[in-house]
């Protein structure tokens, strides 16, 4: 579904991003991890077209984003981090604002808002501004927005942030049945999601990627068979290593 | 209009509305206006046939206001983090450019529409010379168009709505004051001075380069905001 191929991106002198390179493919959810700095927010706004490579390509479906922006964006669902939204908008304002732009067609649209707005649980807070709504709702409005078209990939910044234990559940539950039928990409450092959810994981430190593997293998390759420790032993050991050099 | 401009466009008019800023520019306008007009344009010791009092300070005015009503354009998108949502959704720049600037000058026009029941004051007064006075609001109209784009393109520049706002000013202000007559008669290009355009309109003199003046100002600004949201993109 999707191909990152040698990937690179400089800001300046700055390397963000050196030679990086997976495919994603139906049914996966890819976690993609890493310490701050890292390079994933970077990755996402490549692979969302906010970016463009300064070497390489990402291909969705034979589509070069670079090439073929807005034809390839009706692919993707993209969730930034923290979720912004038009605080003055309802969340009603707001989905239907979002269809006008993807210009989707009255029957289907009230089809797929029905739907989104149900299995979102946001039938009670459709008129309210979007301001207003807790951290929680504001997530689920924002999937809403970015699932309104129909996309088979999506793509998340961070996406249990600031979310209680109850939402964070719900929030999985919604990937796992959303990857069914698609691909999920989700950037976080939170490992308790990347062990409920994530069925691959690539690590990123200091721009590079160290790892593409499951959950189970990078939990298994450590001693303490442990995810976040994996993590803290890899990223350290890459750092040390890099501060030797 | 492409469904996707005339959303942004929706969004952003009716944004407008959505608090009380709106209405005090409005009436600032009509207050400015006024007592421009009445204190500072000799109004009742002038021939007022061409509503020279009230044209007279438009310039002035549009350039302080106007600034305040395109300087969130851009600014709230950054701030809020929007413009990630903006800059993903299947638009292309330049209508996302193009449905911000129409709603933009959209509103600047209802503002300024508000000037045309003092063309009837002028009218209890005495005569009105009908043909000048409606090349004054063309000029004013056009000016409007040409100041929205040059603030357009200063709020995409910006992350802070007071940065956007006094950057616009300092610039339009510059426009309308510092004209390049000297320099332009000495090499035989009158027409690229804002004054000697805004005059000739505003006395009824309506000429194609006048006009074009106007509107290839907010063509080269309209180009400059889609290379800095194209930069942007790439950073």
């Amino acid at each position: 579904m999707i191909s990152v191929e040698k990937i690179s991106k400089s800001f300046g002198n700055l390397i963000a991003l050196h030679d990086i390179s997976f495919r994603i493919e139906r049914g996966e959810i890819v976690a993609l991890l890493g310490p701050n700095g890292a390079g994933k927010t970077t990755l996402i706004r490549l692979m969302t077209g906010l970016l463009s490579p300064t070497e390489g390509r990402i291909v969705y479906q034979d589509k070069d984003i670079a090439k073929e922006r807005v034809s390839v964006l009706h692919q993707i669902g993209y969730i930034p981090e923290n979720a912004p939204l038009y605080n003055d908008m309802t969340v009603f304002e707001f989905l239907n604002f979002t269809a006008e732009i993807w210009d989707i067609k009255e029957q289907i649209l009230e089809e797929r808002l029905k739907h989104l707005v149900n299995k979102l649980e946001l039938k009670t807070v459709l008129n309210r501004p979007i301001g207003e709504l807790s951290k929680g709702y504001r997530h689920r409005v924002a999937i809403a927005g970015a699932l309104i078209h129909g996309p088979k990939i999506l793509i998340m910044d961070e996406p249990s942030e600031g979310l209680d234990p109850n939402q964070k559940y719900g929030l999985r539950s919604f990937i796992r049945e959303f990857a069914s039928q698609g691909a999920v990409l989700l950037s976080t450092h939170i490992m308790e999601d990347v062990e409920a959810i994530a069925n691959r994981i690539i690590l990123l430190n200091e721009g590079k990627m160290v790892t593409d593997t499951t959950p189970m293998r990078l939990k298994y390759q450590m001693p303490e068979r442990d995810l976040s420790s994996a993590f803290r032993r890899i990223t350290e050991k890459q750092n040390q290593e890099g501060i030797r050099a | 209009m492409k469904k996707q401009i005339k959303a942004i466009y929706k969004k952003e008019f009716y944004s407008y509305f959505g608090n009380l800023s709106a209405y005090f520019i409005i009436s600032l306008y009509i207050a400015l206006s006024l007592s421009c007009a009445l204190i500072f344009g000799n109004f009742f010791s002038i021939d007022n046939r061409n509503m020279v009092s009230f044209f007279r300070y438009q310039p002035d005015i549009l350039a302080a206001l106007i600034p305040g009503i395109t300087m969130h354009l851009w600014t709230d998108e950054y701030r809020s983090g929007t413009i990630e949502f903006l800059l993903t959704q299947p638009l292309e720049y330049k209508d996302i450019i193009i449905g911000k600037y129409l709603a933009s000058v959209s509103f600047s026009l209802i503002m300024l529409s508000t000037l045309i029941p003092q063309m009837f004051l002028i009218k209890i007064y005495g005569n009105i010379n009908w043909l000048t006075v409606l090349s004054g609001y063309l000029c004013c109209a056009l000016i409007t168009i040409a100041f929205c784009a040059v603030g357009g393109l200063i709020s995409a520049c910006s992350k802070k709505p007071a940065l956007a706002y006094l950057g616009s000013l300092l610039v339009i202000w510059s426009i309308t004051v510092i004209t390049p007559d000297k320099i332009s008669q000495a090499v035989s290009l009158a027409d690229l001075g804002f004054q000697e355009n805004y005059q000739n309109l505003i006395n009824g003199k309506v000429s194609l380069s006048s006009i074009l003046y106007y509107i290839s100002m907010a063509l080269i600004s309209l180009w400059g905001t889609i290379a800095v949201i194209n930069n942007r993109q790439k950073i």
